[in-house]
């Protein structure tokens, strides 16, 4: 060391020599600044305050650097800008010797060195900056206060000093001995990062701001440090990276990435000014993440195959930290999700005249809860991944294999599978799963395009199940009829509604018509049931035959009708005759003791009822009294040959004219109760060919009745805008074609519903 | 009292336009008054001219015979476009009847007196206009419609629509031309719905037929359509068959120039 060890202080000069006066304050400052160590008595430092006093104070200012005798009557402000250039002076020789001094050291020997005068130096400063309080407050205020730049309180000077005189010699040598040890720890060898984080903070603390100086800012920090540790670290990834995608597989390299930037993050918090944290952060993502992401994005296909889950998780949350990461992700994943959908419908679909609807739903399903999953625990359920699968999910459940013979398969197949599960002993789902099976049903439900089609099946099929009692449960039905109205509104299911309210009003009905004939006081021989459907509600038509209800009934009949037209007058009744059924018991068996009950539609118990009278009838009697229309009867005469309660003579294929009916005493049955009425295949099929023609024709209407709602309440639109107003009023029941808009605007042109405006515009007559 | 105090006595006010005050340029002046009263003997003295004992003409009205007689009058030819001029200015319903509301209201509107020489000489300035302004042809055009269906029915069978547009294309009307290449569109147009069109012609497609010719007079090439913009869909499906025609038109030029 070149310094001496001990500073001895000089005697205590005479107030009016300036000469002895700054002798005595060098040495003073001297102590502070190289062997505070050894402590300071009251006597000194009292001594070298007064001094700085004495100084400031000082009339005789002579030869000083002053020139000219005129200047001494400006007194304490002249002196004192004398004391604050000794003191720069002195400053400066001291950060000299200290650069000398550094050269003999290098690398963390230099960290250890600057941080080491940089603690002195900076205590000292505090020390020193008290003693010259006198100074601050009186010549440093006042030339702050007169606006002079450059100069500063004393702790700020020696800040100043320092960095001028020092820092900006050494700091890229400090730096590179910081950097080196980054390197090191980055490689996994142990350093002591204390050093790191003082040479940050001295960094930080030489940041002054040049207009005020009580505050403080980064820029000596983010330019000397920041920078710096900025480039190093990316070149330091850049190359790493690279060495390791070559060596390892991609799934090895996005565990390594996700280490680094966790270790990074760690570093900021160890060591770092939190200021770096983004900066770093990026750095990184492009080092580590987006200069990789070409490769990252190509494996993201084999992941998907393989259903790497945790990979894909990785794989997410790396390109998750890099601008616009993610999009070729999530084309990939719809585009994967949606062949996946393909694939799983191909797999049933070898026979899609057979499908079973249970089979088909459920594949579709079943890739849909595979792959939400997937969004769920490797996406982070993130909306924009639900955006594709649901995108992926529309495309395959619309647009599929199944989908090629009709459009309306979907839907169609949907909502036979409600029917199995809402239907008596139809689908072997128990009652308390049957909630969450309907649940997922609405799942796919959702994706449906034309849930028009769904409609028009699913109220037919619960036309039937209301109509014959074959629901499950009342709480099934109303729930399923919930969700759907859920989905999609009061419009959608209010004839659902109205039909299932239909059979609640007319089991009250009943019970009122029970205690009506009771009071009569009337034999009632009939135990019968009736149910009144409001006709605009129910998907049902008019019976296509004539018909002449049995004798038997006929009291009944009219006694209920009477019953009805008093409660309700004035409202028309159509007996559905077609949907009419009974139970008849047979007396007159041979072979059993208890008698059969066979259960009948009232069109075989006409014809059944006649050979209580006769045992043989002709087929054109038959016709003449039940006044049944052929198809109708040969389907129920049908049935009871068929099923041998009567005997056809001659024996032939197909009932007909010419041909006696014989009673059969002979009949027999495993059963005690026989069901006959059944529908034939055919009628089913027919009735599937009639949803499906009426859709078209429906389609129409609705969209005609959509444009003359919007141009109603609009009364004026841009021919444009109501075609994109109608499509997004539409789009909940199916996706309509522009052009089947625009020929309804024509028809409605046409029927002066609307008419033409100038400029494209069209307008509502009313 | 009396009972008769109760009772109120209700009478109609008519507050519409009659044809005595008929709104218009110079509605409520003296030389108006004047004029509608020379416009209705000039229509009476028109409906009682007998032609037969059968062709009494009702009241209020001139029938077929008379309608034409006069038509020929003023100057019209009943075989070309004038004819719809004149059914245009008295608001005629039918082409073979003219109603006094219109006659009256109508001549006084385009300031003319019940006189067949003023008349005449209005219409022949309007048949000179007719190919030179394209609002007025549109307007005159628009009212064929109107005067060309039977008066119970929406529309107007594809003959007579074809017959009246046959008239209106061609001079003294505006023939459906290309400004550029000359390209005649009417018999196209014709060919077209023969072809294609079995049905009847709406307003909505009378209408939008003489947008369409004044356009694509203008501009041949059709680069004025537009398959999302609302032309109906016989002018789309026109514009498909005419483009799928052009390339052959293009190769019978070749041929002429060859």
């Amino acid at each position: 060391m070149s310094r001496p060890a001990t500073v001895m202080m000089p005697p205590a000069p005479n107030r009016e020599d300036i000469g002895a006066t700054w002798e005595y304050l060098q040495a003073g400052i001297s102590k502070i600044m190289i062997n505070l160590q050894d402590g300071m008595d009251m006597g000194t430092y009292m001594g070298i305050y007064t001094a700085v006093h004495n100084f400031c104070t000082s009339q005789k200012a002579v030869g000083l650097s002053q020139t000219g005798s005129g200047a001494a009557h400006r007194g304490a402000h002249l002196l004192g800008e004398d004391l604050y250039k000794k003191l720069i002076d002195y400053l400066n020789g001291h950060l000299a010797d200290l650069l000398e001094q550094s050269k003999a050291h290098a690398e963390e020997a230099l960290l250890t060195f600057y941080i080491r005068e940089w603690d002195r130096y900076t205590t000292a400063a505090k020390y020193i900056h008290h003693l010259f309080r006198y100074l601050n407050r009186h010549w440093v205020k006042r030339e702050m206060d007169e606006g002079k730049k450059g100069t500063h309180d004393v702790y700020t000077l020696h800040l100043v000093q320092w960095r001028t005189q020092l820092f900006e010699k050494v700091s890229e040598k400090v730096m590179s001995a910081v950097l080196m040890l980054v390197e090191k720890q980055r490689n996994g060898e142990t350093i002591e990062h204390g050093q790191i984080k003082q040479v940050v903070d001295s960094f930080v603390s030489l940041g002054l701001d040049e207009h005020d100086s009580s505050k403080s800012t980064l820029d000596v920090y983010r330019y000397h440090f920041e920078r710096p540790f900025l480039e190093a670290t990316s070149e330091f990834y850049a190359a790493e990276s690279t060495q390791f995608v070559a060596e390892n597989s991609v799934v090895e390299y996005m565990k390594k990435a996700e280490s680094r930037l966790n270790e990074e993050e760690e570093r900021v918090r160890m060591y770092l000014h939190q200021d770096i944290a983004t900066p770093l952060k990026k750095a990184c993502n492009k080092a580590l993440i987006a200069d990789h992401s070409t490769l990252l994005r190509d494996e993201f296909q084999i992941l998907l195959d393989n259903n790497r889950e945790d990979d894909m998780k990785r794989m997410y949350n790396l390109l998750n930290r890099i601008p616009d990461g993610l999009d070729p992700l999530r084309q990939k994943f719809e585009t994967h999700v949606r062949n996946a959908g393909l694939a799983a419908v191909s797999k049933v679909a070898s026979d899609a005249e057979k499908l079973e609807p249970k089979v088909y739903v459920d594949a579709l399903l079943g890739v849909h809860t595979q792959y939400q999953g997937l969004v769920k625990r490797a996406f982070n359920d993130e909306p924009e991944f639900t955006r594709s699968l649901d995108n992926a999910c529309r495309e395959f459940v619309n647009r599929n294999e199944i989908c090629k013979a009709g459009s309306n398969r979907s839907p169609e197949l949907l909502a036979k599978y409600t029917d199995v599960l809402l239907r008596k002993s139809g689908s072997g789902v128990e009652e308390s799963d049957l909630d969450a099976v309907l649940t997922q049903i609405m799942t796919v439900f959702k994706y449906i395009e034309d849930k028009d089609v769904f409609q028009k099946f699913y109220s037919r099929m619960l036309a039937r199940r209301l109509v014959h009692s074959t629901s499950t449960s009342d709480d099934a039905e109303t729930s399923m009829i919930s969700k759907l109205k859920e989905a999609c509104g009061f419009e959608y299911t209010n004839k659902l509604q109205r039909m299932f309210q239909d059979i609640q009003i007319s089991k009250d009905l009943n019970q009122g018509f029970k205690d009506h004939s009771k009071q009569l006081s009337e034999k009632q021989p009939l135990d019968s049931t009736y149910s009144i459907l409001g006709t605009s509600f129910w998907p049902l038509a008019p019976p296509n035959t004539t018909f002449n209800p049995p004798a038997e009934v006929q009291d009944d009949l009219n006694r209920f009708t009477r019953f009805y037209k008093n409660k309700h007058d004035g409202r028309k009744l159509t007996w559905l005759w077609q949907l009419c059924k009974g139970e008849v018991k047979t007396g007159y068996c041979k072979s059993q003791k208890t008698p059969y009950t066979l259960q009948v539609s009232v069109y075989q118990m006409a014809i059944l009822l006649l050979f209580n009278d006769k045992d043989v009838h002709s087929y054109e009697d038959i016709a003449s009294i039940t006044q049944l229309a052929p198809e109708a009867l040969d389907g129920a005469l049908g049935i009871l040959v068929k099923a041998k309660v009567l005997l056809q003579k001659p024996d032939s294929a197909k009932p007909g004219a010419g041909q006696t009916y014989h009673l059969n005493y002979d009949f027999k049955n495993k059963k005690i109760r026989i069901n006959l009425n059944i529908g034939t295949k055919s009628e089913a099929k027919q009735e599937e060919v009639e949803t499906n023609k009426t859709i078209e024709e429906d389609r129409k209407l609705v969209l005609q009745s959509a444009i003359v709602r919007i141009m109603k309440a609009r009364k004026k639109m841009k021919y444009n805008v109501l075609v994109g107003e109608t499509i997004s009023q539409i789009k909940g029941r199916f996706v309509p074609k522009v052009g089947d808009i625009k020929k309804c605007i024509e028809i409605l042109l046409d029927k002066e519903y609307l008419e033409r405006l100038d400029d494209d515009e069209l307008g509502y007559l009313a | 009292m009396s009972h008769d105090q109760r009772m109120r006595f209700f009478m109609f006010e008519q507050r519409g336009p009659s044809p005595f005050y008929a709104s218009g340029a110079s509605a409520g002046s003296a030389p108006t008054v004047s004029r509608e009263s020379s416009l209705l003997k000039q229509f009476e003295s028109l409906r009682v001219t007998k032609v037969s004992k059968d062709a009494q003409d009702e009241k209020d009205k001139i029938g077929p015979d008379n309608t034409m007689k006069y038509l020929e009058t003023v100057g019209v030819n009943l075989e070309d476009a004038s004819m719809f001029i004149v059914l245009e200015i008295v608001k005629a319903e039918t082409i073979g009847e003219i109603k006094k509301d219109g006659f009256v209201s109508g001549w006084a509107d385009a300031g003319v007196d019940g006189n067949i020489a003023t008349q005449k000489k209005h219409v022949l300035n309007s048949v000179a206009k007719l190919s030179r302004d394209k609002d007025f042809f549109k307007k005159v055009a628009k009212h064929a419609f109107v005067a060309g269906k039977e008066p119970d029915q929406r529309a107007l069978a594809l003959d007579n629509a074809i017959l009246y547009w046959t008239m209106l294309f061609a001079p003294p009307g505006r023939p459906w031309v290309g400004k550029q290449t000359g390209i005649d569109f009417f018999p196209l147009w014709t060919q077209y719905l023969r072809e294609k069109w079995p049905r009847t012609v709406s307003r909505d497609m009378w209408n939008q037929t003489l947008l369409f010719a004044e356009k694509s007079s203008e501009d041949e090439s059709l680069s004025f359509w537009d398959e999302e913009a609302s032309w109906p869909n016989v002018i789309d499906d026109f514009v498909a068959w005419f483009k799928d025609q052009r390339p052959q038109d293009g190769a019978m030029e070749v041929d002429q120039s060859a």
